[in-house]
């Protein structure tokens, strides 16, 4: 134990301790004289040749009246192997510090050392994501595509623009003809570079082409769509018409009565000593005219209510989706199918979270999700997700980001109606402050932070894990980020006493 | 008689473009518009001069290239690849597989027809 103390001493504080004397004025034989030591131990304390013992750090604490631990150089040690790492960057190859020279100024200049970090790493961070964007542009099938396009019309105008010039023998047709060809190909090219710069903001008419998976397109397609669907929104009204105008705790029986009487589809509780004997592990649904839904009794009540309005939207009201899905531009037949799903879910949510009585919840309960849950019956996810769909003209609600991600940063759900950026590519950065719910898994979590654009956002993160398969079986964990620009955090409770003057991160570039 | 060029392109202005030059330079042009139709062309009469895009429908610049250079009686058609900028890649991997010379879209004409001449043995006046 004595030893590991010995070990833990090795403090070296020459330069706080030379910094401290050239303020004070005194010569190290006059400095070592009023601490009792020899000026020769002194000069080797000064030269880091000895660490400095707590003895003597006491002797110079009380002699010059410098704050205990003042001198111990934690903070001084870690901002040199800091400024060590960031003149090692291949950056300053030409401008290479001595040691002796980076310890001095870290030493006397501590505050502007700790700016040139965070400048660094802010460089650093944007160096990684210019190289992660040029990855994914070069891999995007888009880009390939239109690159080759654009050399194919600049090689056209280049040729004729240059046999028109070096060629006065052209005969009155041909200088016609070639002349027509230049003006054919400058129309393509430049609305070419039109498409291209859609493409570069972000907002390509073939929507389809910037999405690199099915599932983008998908995300794409919502985004696009702002996230609200007005058809399905009274498909889901006339249905809970239909219902009675249900309850949410009476929702479970209304919706099992129609799949029953009205799609001729049997609901069943299966117990859970049945376990795996349902083909899709928690639910099934199985045989002919109508057939019978078996759902997994573990299913909490917000799962069972969700899976039976998903089914009555995909039988009941297959031409209603199938009309969006006509309306949207997806590329492949698996976008197409997720698609269907998605607005079989958006469908559920619209059931479950009836518009206009979810929006008036929203703002009389502050948006406080467990109150929203409880008086709906839902899921954390469900009514996150609800509530970025608040997006009727003249009856909005908050506009609020949405993002889904795994504990790798991978995200697999964003929308965004707050304005915030959400990234495209790669996985998501710690800053973002979502990845934090993961070390409290099911406590919602804090967080604020400036964009870029220097706007302030806040955003709750809450993990959710969604069932296995199977019972019994662990099911995915991922963190759900729910955020709104910093003037409507007023509207949600979670925001109340946040200063928002010093953000909890600041995103790269700001 | 003239020397021959076959142009392997499928960019229809492309090839107006460089049928005129080669044309105008002396030379008997013959045009495919894909890798098969190309290959066809060269059984059926071997070019002295292969102007030949890599990116073609049905099968691509390289393809042709390795068949022309597996054949020995091709052995002596010169071959120069029409490449894009910033595929520096497509001009390292054709000049492997036996390209004699390549230009880089977009192409100056005065280049190409140069490098033609060139590789044909022509005096280029212009030069």
């Amino acid at each position: 134990m004595k030893a590991v103390n010995v070990m833990a001493r090795q403090v070296f504080a020459g330069r706080k301790i030379r910094h401290l004397r050239s303020q004070i004025g005194l010569t190290q034989i006059a400095m070592a004289k009023k601490i009792d030591i020899s000026a020769a131990y002194l000069n080797l304390v000064e030269h880091n040749q000895r660490p400095l013992s707590r003895k003597l750090q006491k002797k110079l604490e009380v002699a010059f009246n410098v704050k205990e631990g003042e001198l111990t150089g934690g903070e001084e040690a870690r901002l040199l192997s800091a400024m060590n790492e960031l003149f090692s960057d291949p950056l300053f190859e030409r401008s290479r510090l001595n040691s002796t020279v980076l310890g001095d100024f870290v030493a006397m200049h501590p505050e502007i050392s700790r700016a040139l970090l965070k400048l660094y790493r802010a460089f650093r961070n944007a160096r990684e994501d210019t190289l992660k964007a040029r990855e994914s542009i070069s891999a995007d099938p888009y880009f390939t595509e239109t690159s080759h396009q654009l050399l194919t019309q600049l090689t056209s105008i280049r040729s004729f623009a240059e046999i028109l010039q070096d060629n006065d023998d052209l005969s009155e047709h041909q200088r016609e003809r070639f002349t027509n060809v230049l003006v054919d190909e400058s129309q393509k090219l430049t609305s070419m570079v039109g498409e291209l710069f859609d493409f570069i903001n972000g907002e390509s008419k073939k929507g389809t082409l910037l999405s690199e998976t099915p599932t983008d397109e998908v995300v794409d397609m919502l985004s696009a769509n702002d996230h609200y669907f007005p058809v399905l929104e009274s498909a889901a009204e006339e249905l809970r018409s239909r219902l009675g105008e249900p309850k949410p705790y009476g929702l479970f029986d209304a919706l099992a009565n129609y799949l029953d009487q009205q799609l001729g589809i049997k609901v069943e509780i299966v117990p859970v000593s049945s376990q795996g004997t349902l083909q899709r592990g928690m639910w099934e649904l199985e045989g002919e005219d109508g057939g019978t839904l078996r759902l997994m009794e573990t299913l909490a009540t917000s799962s069972l209510n969700f899976r039976m309005a998903r089914i009555i939207a995909e039988v009941a009201y297959a031409d209603v989706l199938e009309k969006v899905l006509a309306d949207v531009p997806l590329g492949s037949d698996e976008a197409q199918s997720l698609c269907l799903k998605a607005l079989g879910s958006y469908f559920a949510g619209a059931v479950m979270m009836p518009y206009s009585v979810f929006r008036i919840a929203a703002y009389d309960l502050r948006h406080d999700i467990d109150l929203l849950r409880r008086r709906f019956r839902a899921g954390f996810e469900q009514v996150c997700h609800r509530l970025t769909t608040l997006q009727k003209p003249e009856e909005e609600g908050v506009p609020f980001h949405f993002i889904r991600v795994d504990l790798a940063g991978q995200i697999s759900k964003r929308f965004s109606a707050s304005g915030l950026r959400i990234p495209r590519y790669g996985v998501l950065s710690p800053d973002w402050g979502v990845q934090d719910a993961f070390l409290k898994p099911g406590r919602i979590n804090l967080h604020s932070l400036r964009d870029e654009d220097q706007s302030i956002y806040f955003s709750i993160s809450k993990t959710v894990t969604k069932p296995g398969v199977m019972v019994g079986q662990a099911g995915n964990t991922y963190a759900i980020s729910l955020g709104c620009e910093a003037s409507f955090a007023r509207h949600v409770v979670y925001a109340d006493g946040v200063d928002f003057s010093h953000p909890d991160s600041v995103l790269m570039g700001s | 008689m003239p020397q021959t060029v076959l142009v392997v392109e499928d960019e229809p202005h492309i090839v107006d473009s460089l049928s005129f030059l080669m044309k105008k330079a002396g030379f008997e042009v013959f045009i495919a518009r894909d890798g098969d139709a190309a290959l066809r062309m060269v059984k059926s009469r071997p070019p002295d001069l292969m102007l030949l895009d890599i990116m073609l429908p049905r099968k691509d610049g390289f393809e042709v290239l390795k068949s022309v250079r597996s054949n020995d009686a091709w052995k002596e058609i010169r071959v120069i690849l029409l490449t894009a900028k910033g595929r520096d890649v497509d001009r390292l991997k054709g000049m492997e597989l036996g390209a004699d010379d390549f230009v880089t879209k977009p192409f100056s004409t005065k280049d190409v027809v140069r490098l033609v001449k060139q590789h044909l043995g022509v005096e280029d006046k212009l030069a």
